[in-house]
């Protein structure tokens, strides 16, 4: 083996995909504008629909009751506007307003059933919580008056106040939510990017017929398994780091102003940043050399391309087995492929990891992306299928 | 500098069975000698250089190419060669000079040798007012230059060219049959497989004829001649493969 060999080929390699404009967009680009783009995007479309129902004047349809005026208004003086009907469910399911009130007085308490399209949970979230408050205030003044009446305090009817206090520190708060999407979100930028590029320098180049050249040259088929694998493994690393650093990003300005912003915080330190980047190391070379290794075998870019949906189905489903319920605390996952590496990011995103745990983590998945290379290799001696054109 | 001895290649097909694509072939090429290997398509020429080439291995016999056996030492092998294949494959997004770099390197020669031989072969080749753009947007003959270029970039005692000017205008193919002579002068082993007979039997020594597979005749032109009684090599090349047309007057 001779590794000058293998650093021209990985040189050539890096040089040959990142003159490709669709490789730069797909691999580095996109990875860097989609959650910004998609989480703004989303948030923008929420704000704006909720602005909309908040500035709505919502329509109630009502049966004129005795029962009914209290409550009537009641919403009337919080705006909304109160259309007398006979039938309240046929006006709402009739769209002849926005819901209707079936309000009936019982031997204590009034019932009031609301029928609604609930379809639009944006209009109707904002709609519910309007309601809830017209609602509430009516039923507490009328305890507020039965009370003065019998001269009771208040306070009688509320005798029990409690109040929720998180003492989880916002490293645990942020890594239990994020942990999870954190390793998805990179096994998926992971396996994504390590696919193109490998389909790109395996099915690709015998599409550009210069296998043959390639094969015929000086370098050993080790040299240039190795040559490629290191560069799907920088391209996919890449394309893992930046989406990662999208993701923080575009959460971070989705939260900004929110009072959980703080409690979001994502780590920044430079040991946990450190230690999230080398786990990503193995993963991107395992990743990699699975990728040429199959890749290979497509006698087209197409062809190889379609290789990539059921891989990715596969690593999805071992690497985030993890993180169904019940499952979270078995240790074997630790060396299970790709799953391994998933739990080893969510431990180091809670704060929650040992030297003894990331280090059997980091070798288990080492040794997987050995076996992939050495795969890689036989494949490459496989003349039925590098000739496979 | 090249031996073939009972050479044979056979590929497993789901709907022909087995398939022999090469069957006992034997031949030996020398050092200054230009080796034609003629053929009709799927005649087998195409595998055997794949074979000498190391690309593909042999099912049986042998095939030692500048003392090296190809299935024993491999590696020794295609840093004895320069290969051209019939694709004329390159890097599309690489310019002349960084292809041509890449390959020198890859064989061992060190980077100021690699540099002086790259400049040297673009001046020969006449690819200095593009070796720095990339190979997307060239023609056909700019792309071949390159290709030999690339071939004997490592300066190989051994070249494997494989219909080198097949699609080519007249001034580039004029211009790699002179460098194959030139090489021929120079003491290389060349073999050449053409379709075009006129070129074949201007540039090479001896000629292997190759049919189904099977080496169906060898030796200089005028060896050819005196076994077939015809006098151009494309009624030569017609008369071994036994598809001679009839005379005009027999067809009547």
């Amino acid at each position: 083996m001779n590794f000058r060999n293998v650093v021209l080929l990985y040189r050539k390699e890096l040089t040959d995909l990142l003159r490709d404009r669709r490789t730069v967009f797909t691999m580095m680009i996109l990875p860097i504008l989609i959650m910004p783009v998609s989480i703004t995007g989303t948030r923008y479309v929420f704000e704006r629909s909720r602005k909309d129902a908040r500035a709505q004047k919502f329509r109630i349809a009502v049966k004129e009751t005795a029962a009914a005026s209290e409550i009537g208004a009641g919403l009337r003086g919080a705006g909304f506007e109160i259309i007398p009907v006979q039938d309240v469910r046929a006006a709402a399911e009739g769209k002849k307003a926005d819901a209707g009130l079936e309000i009936t007085p019982g031997s204590g308490a009034t019932s009031v059933k609301i029928y609604a399209d609930q379809s639009d949970q944006i209009k109707y979230g904002v709609f519910r919580s309007r309601l809830t408050e017209v609602l509430t205030r009516v039923r507490d003044e009328r305890i507020r008056s039965e009370l003065m009446r019998r001269g009771v305090p208040f306070d009688v009817a509320s005798p029990l106040k409690f109040d929720h206090v998180n003492l989880a520190n916002p490293q645990w708060m942020m890594g239990s939510m994020f942990g999870t999407m954190l390793s998805f979100m990179l096994l998926v930028f992971t396996l994504n990017g390590a696919m193109y590029a490998a389909v790109d320098m395996t099915a690709g180049e015998k599409e550009r017929r210069t296998m043959e050249i390639l094969l015929s040259s000086a370098a050993r088929r080790e040299e240039i398994v190795l040559g490629k694998v290191f560069t799907a493994a920088t391209i996919c690393f890449t394309t893992a780091v930046l989406s990662a650093l999208s993701l923080v990003f575009g959460l971070r300005q989705a939260m900004s102003g929110s009072k959980d912003a703080e409690m979001m915080a994502f780590p920044t330190d430079a040991p946990t940043v450190a230690l999230l980047l080398l786990s990503l190391v193995p993963l991107t070379v395992l990743v990699s050399s699975v990728a040429i290794a199959l890749a290979i075998a497509a006698r087209s870019t197409r062809e190889g391309m379609s290789y990539a949906m059921p891989v990715l189905f596969v690593a999805l489903a071992v690497g985030m087995s993890p993180f169904l319920p019940g499952l979270d605390t078995r240790r074997v996952f630790d060396v299970l492929p790709f799953a391994g590496f998933t739990r080893m990011i969510k431990q180091i995103m809670l704060g929650d990891w040992s030297w003894a745990r990331f280090g059997f983590a980091l070798a288990a998945n080492s040794a997987y992306a050995v076996v992939a290379i050495v795969f890689a290799v036989r494949k490459f001696h496989d003349e039925r299928v590098l000739l496979r054109m | 500098m090249i031996q073939v001895r009972q050479l044979s290649k056979h590929f497993k097909d789901k709907t022909r069975g087995t398939v022999r694509a090469v069957d006992q072939l034997s031949f030996e090429a020398r050092a200054g000698e230009v080796f034609g290997l003629l053929g009709s398509n799927g005649a087998g020429k195409t595998t055997t250089l794949r074979v000498l080439a190391t690309i593909l291995k042999p099912t049986s016999g042998s095939a030692v190419v500048a003392g090296r056996d190809v299935v024993a030492d491999p590696d020794a092998v295609r840093r004895s060669i320069g290969f051209l294949s019939g694709d004329m494959g390159l890097y599309h997004r690489l310019t002349p000079r960084e292809v041509l770099m890449l390959f020198a390197r890859l064989a061992g020669v060190d980077d100021a040798a690699a540099k002086r031989r790259a400049e040297e072969l673009i001046e020969r080749f006449d690819m200095t007012s593009y070796a720095g753009s990339r190979i997307d947007h060239f023609s056909t003959g700019m792309r071949q230059r390159l290709a030999i270029a690339r071939v004997v970039m490592h300066d190989p005692p051994v070249l494997i060219l494989d219909e080198p000017t097949t699609g080519l205008d007249v001034p580039t193919a004029q211009i790699i049959e002179g460098f194959v002579l030139d090489a021929k002068r120079r003491g290389k082993c060349i073999i050449y497989s053409t379709h075009i007979m006129e070129e074949a039997e201007y540039l090479c020594d001896r000629i292997g004829v190759v049919h189904q597979g099977h080496l169906t005749a060898l030796g200089t032109m005028d060896q050819l001649r005196s076994r077939t009684g015809k006098h151009r090599l494309r009624e030569i090349f017609l008369d071994l493969l036994d598809l001679t047309p009839a005379p005009a007057e027999s067809r009547i």
